[in-house]
């Protein structure tokens, strides 16, 4: 007990969560001076057309960590170029940089562009970046996107936090993980969260389309 | 433990063996040891219990258990706080047997792969009906140089426990009234591909103590992992007389198996072959903590990176008996992943898998 009680003393080590640096919007200094033309060339074309420079700058500095070969990394740029330009013209009028970012995601894992407009229209004034996480979380592991879209969509029109949408994703993923097919699982999750959703009111005849003020 | 097994432990550590101990003036005794381990990290918390039993057909046989406690603090990321109770059941050779339990609180400041402690420990131990208490004070410090550890410790220890080392000493050794011992202990671990060694040696000079102030003892220990979750271990040498455990000087030889099981959690339902997990936290000031854990033998390099790093690898910590990092997170869709060794980046087992467009591929999470 003395010797497993020496190594409980000398091997508990901090968990504290770890200061690390920001990402930093520059290109690694390690690129060499092709890749760096070629991201240079892509940010160019970016900035004309008011991309977030930032993220394409990250995607260069991705390829680079990953030590991938230059042309990849010139490629996986400019794809990401194309998919923010699709994302921002699809959440239009006003996202923010955030939700152009986490659109780009859900088209690189297969979400068509028109699914990411009908998501706009259901919450036309509010952040759609967790929304589309979930999305791209759902798509991902394997559910339709059109499926996974309509299900995100509704609840979102039906008033579903962000904090609820998370709780869905969470749950679906660890049901697929216990076995679940997806779709019955993200059913069957979903239901459970429009069940906590407030009714949508129904159309009354009786009520007055232009209520008068007081 | 059962209490701890039926509170979903993030961990359990099993080992089973048996051994041979002496102790001074006395034949050799066989025992059979069986000793579980359970542990939690929660976000600033991380909660360790553990029991063992040394089953033996005389007074050797005992019953141990503990409770530690430590907490991260808050503002001073590079502080911590443990404390904890231990306590034990045994029978000493030539005595009634008895009982002995014990608090312990220590500060620790670790800064990158080093630190130090300053603690404090009380402790009474009861045979025949009469209490006897002990207590300590320790300093040390700890290192780390690639896969070489060593721990310098100070223990300075003052007790009326003379009949334990009455029993455990020779009676020419036995002390009078309150003695005090002091204790150098220097622990030096190396670890190699899948094989743990560590050497512990101690010198203690005593006062009050009326013959044979000086003492030194010496312990060696090896774990070879034959999986990352399961591995043989052979210690044996020299244990000091230990006042403030009751714990009587003696020689032993032990050999064991220890499993390390990892417990099915809500948020952990499959385990890949790195025995790689995530766990999100939402953090109330926005974003969230994310802990990677890897279940990976400690002779191994483990890194995780991700968003959170700009894909810079980031060393992770062996804590306890995995590895493990921690890192607050953003809102929004982020990716992590993992590797053991240089090897082949992976995607945490629990997360949802994304390939990337350089062929490599990492866990997604999203961060409410």
């Amino acid at each position: 007990m003395t010797f497993r009680q020496w190594f409980l003393i000398s091997l508990v080590s901090g968990t504290a969560a770890t200061a690390l640096p920001a990402q930093a919007a520059r290109l690694d200094a390690s690129a060499d001076l092709g890749l760096r033309r070629a991201v240079e060339h892509e940010l160019v074309a970016a900035r004309a057309i008011g991309l977030p420079e930032g993220l394409l700058i990250a995607k260069a500095n991705e390829g680079i960590a990953k030590r991938a070969a230059p042309k990849r990394i010139t490629d996986a740029v400019a794809a990401l170029g194309k998919r923010l330009q699709v994302a921002r013209d699809q959440l239009a009028p006003n996202p923010s940089e955030d939700e152009i970012a986490a659109g780009a995601d859900a088209l690189y894992v297969g979400v068509p562009a028109p699914l990411l407009k009908k998501m706009r229209a259901a919450w036309p004034n509010r952040s759609l970046a967790l929304p589309l996480g979930v999305l791209t979380e759902l798509v991902a592991k394997g559910l339709p996107a059109s499926r996974a879209a309509q299900v995100v969509t509704d609840l979102m029109a039906r008033g579903a936090s962000n904090v609820q949408l998370y709780a869905l994703a969470q749950s679906v993923q660890g049901d697929v993980a216990a076995g679940w097919a997806p779709e019955a699982a993200l059913d069957l999750r979903a239901r459970g969260v429009m069940s906590l959703l407030p009714p949508v009111p129904a159309a009354s005849a009786f009520a007055n389309p232009n209520p008068r003020r007081p | 433990m059962k209490v701890a097994a039926a509170q979903a432990p993030d961990e359990i550590r099993v080992e089973a063996g048996a051994a041979q101990v002496r102790q001074a003036g006395n034949r050799t005794r066989s025992a059979a040891l069986l000793g579980v381990t359970w542990r939690r990290t929660e976000a600033r918390f991380a909660t360790t219990v553990s029991g063992s039993v040394t089953a033996a057909h005389d007074s050797t046989g005992t019953a141990q258990g503990l409770l530690a406690l430590r907490y991260q603090l808050p503002r001073l990321p590079k502080w911590r706080v443990e404390g904890g109770v231990a306590g034990a059941m045994f029978g000493l050779n030539a005595l009634t047997g008895g009982g002995n339990g014990a608090t312990f609180v220590r500060v620790q400041r670790g800064n990158g792969p080093g630190g130090m402690w300053a603690g404090t420990a009380g402790s009474i131990t009861n045979r025949s009906g009469h209490n006897m208490q002990s207590s300590t004070f320790d300093v040390g410090a700890w290192g780390e140089y690639r896969r070489t550890s060593a721990t310098l410790a100070a223990v300075s220890t003052r007790s009326r426990d003379a009949d334990l080392l009455a029993a455990s000493s020779l009676p020419s050794r036995r002390p009078v009234g309150a003695y005090t011992v002091r204790d150098a202990t220097l622990t030096v671990q190396q670890t190699f591909a899948a094989l743990d060694l560590a050497a512990i040696g101690t010198i203690r000079s005593g006062e009050g103590i009326a013959t044979k102030v000086n003492d030194r003892s010496f312990m060696l220990a090896a774990a070879f992992y034959l999986s990352p979750v399961m591995a043989l271990t052979v210690s044996g040498g020299r244990q000091l007389a230990d006042p403030l455990r009751a714990l009587p000087d003696a020689r032993f030889v032990s050999a064991s198996v220890r499993l390390l099981l990892l417990r099915r959690d809500p948020a952990v339902l499959q385990i890949d072959r790195y025995g790689a997990i995530a766990l999100t936290r939402r953090d109330p000031e926005g974003g969230a903590t994310l802990t990677i854990r890897v279940l990976a033998n400690s002779a191994a390099r483990v890194e995780a990176y991700g968003t959170f790093s700009g894909w810079q690898p980031v060393r992770m910590n062996w804590v306890l008996d995995a590895w493990e990092l921690q890192v607050h997170l953003p809102p929004g869709p982020q990716r992590v992943a993992v590797r053991i060794n240089g090897s082949q980046w992976r995607a945490p087992a629990n997360l949802t898998k994304v390939t990337d467009e350089f062929g490599g591929e990492a866990g997604l999470v999203v961060v409410p």
